[in-house]
């Protein structure tokens, strides 16, 4: 008993400490930053305040969940210091993750590795494929993004959609891209992490979506967050109070399934609001990547009976493939909104961007039309006009390797869906296996914006 | 048994295919990056360079611009049949020359290197600090051992702060990549192996005029130390040239000299003949020349347009001709009778240099005239 009651506590004052440092070093950078008045540079202390160690939510939630799986006694204690320090610092996924389980990984982790030259092969071809999402699409996509969304009035209309559209692409190719070097470099270093990404954007509704998002982050708040608040006594409490209420309107069995529901609900707005807390104390991430997902999730199971009976009603098969696809771009495009809140510098502004995208508090677009521009510059210059920036920030010839490229991801996903491309690559004969890769290579090396003259952004989930 | 000889079949196998995979990737690199250097006359002269037929050069000339605008290449084979080249590039780094003699023994036994010192005279503040003048050199040679020595000798940040990211200059590639469009100029497929004759054979002409008044010239001089790193590139080149075996003229091309140009050049002189060279400073030459410094120049005193150019070649030639046993191709004749291969070669596309000059030359005189008589000078961008 006295043991229990140690374990206990020890279990709990290791998840304060590594709360506590998490929301000392990350969360107090935005009271210091807001205690800075505008243009004064802050003090040295407050500078250092300011510093985030690189990874740092992305190690807590991993030593975090292996404390939990310990102390549920679901994982094995590692006595070796050293060793679980470098499960929990394991340098490639310290920038965005995956986040890692102890009990899912620590075998193969710590695992004698002998060379593998298909492994290595298969590591490196991954690497080379996360390398053409960051530096040939979003990096374009990046300046596209960064010219609609800094001046939504000048490109307001067809432009801000766009804009938005391009923003959502870049967040994919570039965080599933790092993923892909991440697990790419593991892959050769002789283990696999877990995925992250699962063709997120062919997603029916955004509950699934969030299954095949930042998969990792998705299963830790499940596990770790969301059902310990199921079996909270305050959540089983407002369960109890919400049937009782519903109980005396009438049906005992529609009272409870309804407070279920509710509280469920409930507990939901609370994992979401984490969520949303988690990507930064900024409002733009509470609603663009929390709260507003929340409430899709709970439209979608709310309207859920609504729309069967509507398809029974029509006589609409609710497994069509029309149907499907319909729900495909319905999940997309509400996902696009909230990206508009989460590259946004602000609420105000992402409502503002929306607005100009509907025609809001502006007199139309002044940008000039992309086709226009283009016919004009060839007018004016033949040839050489494919080399000019058009009005997204762009060159002409950019545009087209952005196009290019971005169709060539969509076929890949698309093959995903179906079968491993890689192995369906490495199927082929050895001449065509080279020239595919040799081909990406050298695409890579040619048309990524890296290098001297370009400022590569860092990995958009670099900072969470 | 039969188990591990496959298992041996297969490793071999292995690095086989691993093999084939990195020599196709490092072919398709070092083509690319050929493909993708910016075009222009460096790279033309370059290439050129690398395009003449094995040991058919009599001359290298090394140096910054001057060397290719002063010196009319083809006119020097056209009236006096000697074959020279430059390996020149605009403001080159004194330090780059030990690497270009290596550089030219590759392909070449020239019988004599000629060094254009102008900018020995300067300031590595000035040289080192700008690393364009590093890639001007750099970046116009093809990959190599040597390549890679000039690059460690050269990218230093002795002089500038500047993130030289280094790994730019062994594989330039990662700096020119975004010039891929211009792969759709033919010129840039020709240069895939970077071999490719320059018509002009290094020498660029210009038809621009920019007066200035004749500058007086200390006879002379109090000899006067250089800047310690090009004091430091004189002693290793000369220390590069001693190794070839081959003579070596140390010259300077006429210019409106700088205060304190003529006392460095004096201590340039006094190095290189204690080290047994010769040394040719045609400022002190004006009036043999027949240099006007009022409409031979093309930008002021710096370089020469094509008829000053003329007249330097034709005061090269001859001081060559009176100085060293330099061979006279066009006395092989135009039948081929006696000549190798390569030998013909050279001699047909130096005619065809030779003969473009000429044209160029013809083209070049009345606009300058022109531009003398209704001053219409030069202006820089």
């Amino acid at each position: 008993m006295a043991s229990d009651k140690h374990k206990k506590a020890s279990f709990i004052a290791g998840i304060v400490l590594l709360l506590l440092v998490l929301i000392s070093l990350k969360y107090m950078k935005f009271i210091w930053s807001g205690s800075l008045a505008e243009g004064v540079s802050p003090s040295p202390f407050v500078s250092v305040m300011l510093l985030v160690p690189l990874g740092l939510s992305y190690y807590t939630f991993t030593l975090i969940g292996y404390m939990v799986d310990v102390y549920n006694g679901i994982a094995k204690v590692q006595m070796n210091f050293f060793k679980l320090l470098t499960f929990g610092m394991y340098a490639p996924v310290l920038v965005s993750g995956p986040i890692l389980q102890y009990r899912e990984i620590s075998g193969d982790f710590f695992a004698e590795h002998n060379f593998d030259l298909r492994q290595i092969t298969f590591g490196m071809q991954r690497m080379l494929w996360g390398f053409f999402k960051k530096l040939v699409i979003a990096e374009r996509l990046g300046v596209m993004v960064s010219t609609v969304y800094d001046d939504p009035v000048t490109y307001s209309g067809g432009y801000v959609w766009l804009g938005i559209l391009c923003f959502t692409i870049q967040l994919y190719s570039d965080f599933s891209g790092l993923m892909d070097i991440v697990l790419g470099i593991s892959q050769c270093l002789g283990f696999k992490l877990p995925e992250n990404f699962n063709t997120p954007f062919f997603a029916k509704t955004v509950a699934e979506y969030w299954r095949r998002w930042h998969i990792t982050l998705g299963v830790w708040f499940k596990e770790y967050l969301f059902y310990p608040i199921l079996r909270t006594s305050l959540h089983r409490n407002i369960q109890n109070k919400l049937k009782a209420a519903y109980a005396k309107k009438g049906d005992e069995k529609k009272a409870k399934k309804r407070s279920k529901q509710i509280s469920t609900y409930i507990a939901m707005f609370v994992l979401w609001l984490i969520i949303g807390l988690w990507h930064g104390g900024n409002m733009t991430f509470v609603i663009g990547s929390g709260l507003l997902h929340w409430f899709y999730i709970v439209m979608e199971e709310v309207l859920e009976p609504v729309f069967k009976k509507l398809w029974e009603k029509i006589k609409v098969n609710p497994d069509g493939k029309v149907l499907n696809a319909l729900r495909i771009l319905r999940t997309f495009i509400l996902v696009n909104i909230g990206n508009a809140f989460f590259r946004a510098p602000s609420v105000g502004a992402a409502f503002k961007l929306l607005g100009c995208g509907l025609g809001i508090g502006t007199s139309g677009s002044t940008a000039e039309g992309l086709i226009g521009s283009f016919v004009t510059a060839v007018s004016s210059n033949g040839i050489r006009a494919v080399q000019e920036i058009g009005p997204l920030g762009l060159t002409y010839t950019d545009m087209v390797v952005l196009a290019f490229s971005i169709l060539i991801l969509l076929i890949v996903d698309i093959m995903k869906t179906k079968t491993d491309v890689r192995k369906s690559i490495a199927a082929q004969p050895i001449v065509i296996r080279y020239i595919i890769w040799l081909a990406l290579l050298f695409y890579v090396i040619l048309m990524g914006q890296y290098g001297p003259g370009y400022d590569a952004a860092a990995f958009i989930y670099q900072g969470f | 048994m039969n188990e591990q000889k496959t298992k041996t079949k297969n490793r071999i196998i292995m690095i086989a295919r691993v093999l084939v995979f990195v020599l196709l990737f490092l072919f398709l690199l070092r083509t690319l990056s050929y493909m993708v250097r910016g075009s222009g006359d460096t790279k033309n002269r370059f290439m050129g360079f690398y395009a003449e037929p094995k040991d058919t050069l009599d001359i290298v000339m090394i140096g910054s611009s001057p060397t290719y605008s002063c010196c009319s290449m083809p006119e020097l084979y056209g009236e006096y049949g000697i074959k020279a080249y430059p390996l020149a590039s605009n403001v080159q780094r004194p330090i780059s020359g030990q690497f270009l003699v290596k550089e030219a023994e590759k392909t070449q036994s020239p019988k004599l290197y000629m060094f254009e010192m102008r900018m020995y005279v300067g300031l590595e503040v000035g040289l080192g600090g700008n690393m364009v003048y590093t890639r001007e050199v750099t970046d116009n040679m093809m990959y190599s051992m040597n390549r890679i020595d000039a690059i460690n000798a050269m990218v230093t940040t002795h002089i500038t702060e500047e993130d030289t990211d280094r790994y730019t200059y062994y594989f330039d590639i990662f700096k020119y990549h975004s010039n891929w469009p211009s792969l759709i100029h033919p010129d840039q497929w020709a240069s895939w192996r970077y071999t490719k004759l320059d018509p002009n054979k290094g020498y660029k002409i210009t038809d621009k005029v920019g007066p200035v008044d004749m500058p007086v010239v200390s006879e002379d001089p109090e000899p006067v130390e250089l800047d310690p790193y090009q004091e430091e590139a004189l002693n290793d080149l000369l220390a590069a040239v001693k190794e070839t075996g081959a003579q070596a003229l140390f010259y300077v091309s006429p210019y409106k000299l700088a205060d304190g140009d003529a006392q460095k050049y004096a201590h340039i002189k006094e190095v290189v003949e204690a080290a047994g060279y010769d040394f040719l400073d045609m400022n002190h030459y004006y009036e043999e020349l027949d240099i006007d410094f009022s409409g031979d120049f093309s930008d002021y005193g710096i370089h020469t347009n094509a008829v000053g150019a003329k007249k330097c070649t034709m005061f090269l030639g001859e001081y060559l001709r009176d100085n060293y046993d330099l061979p006279d191709h066009r006395a092989a004749g135009t039948d081929g009778a006696g000549q190798s291969a390569a030998e013909r070669k050279s001699n047909e596309s130096w005619d065809t240099a030779y003969e473009k000059w000429l044209g160029d030359y013809d083209a070049a005189v009345p606009v300058i005239d022109r531009r003398i008589e209704e001053k219409d000078f030069f202006v820089a961008e």
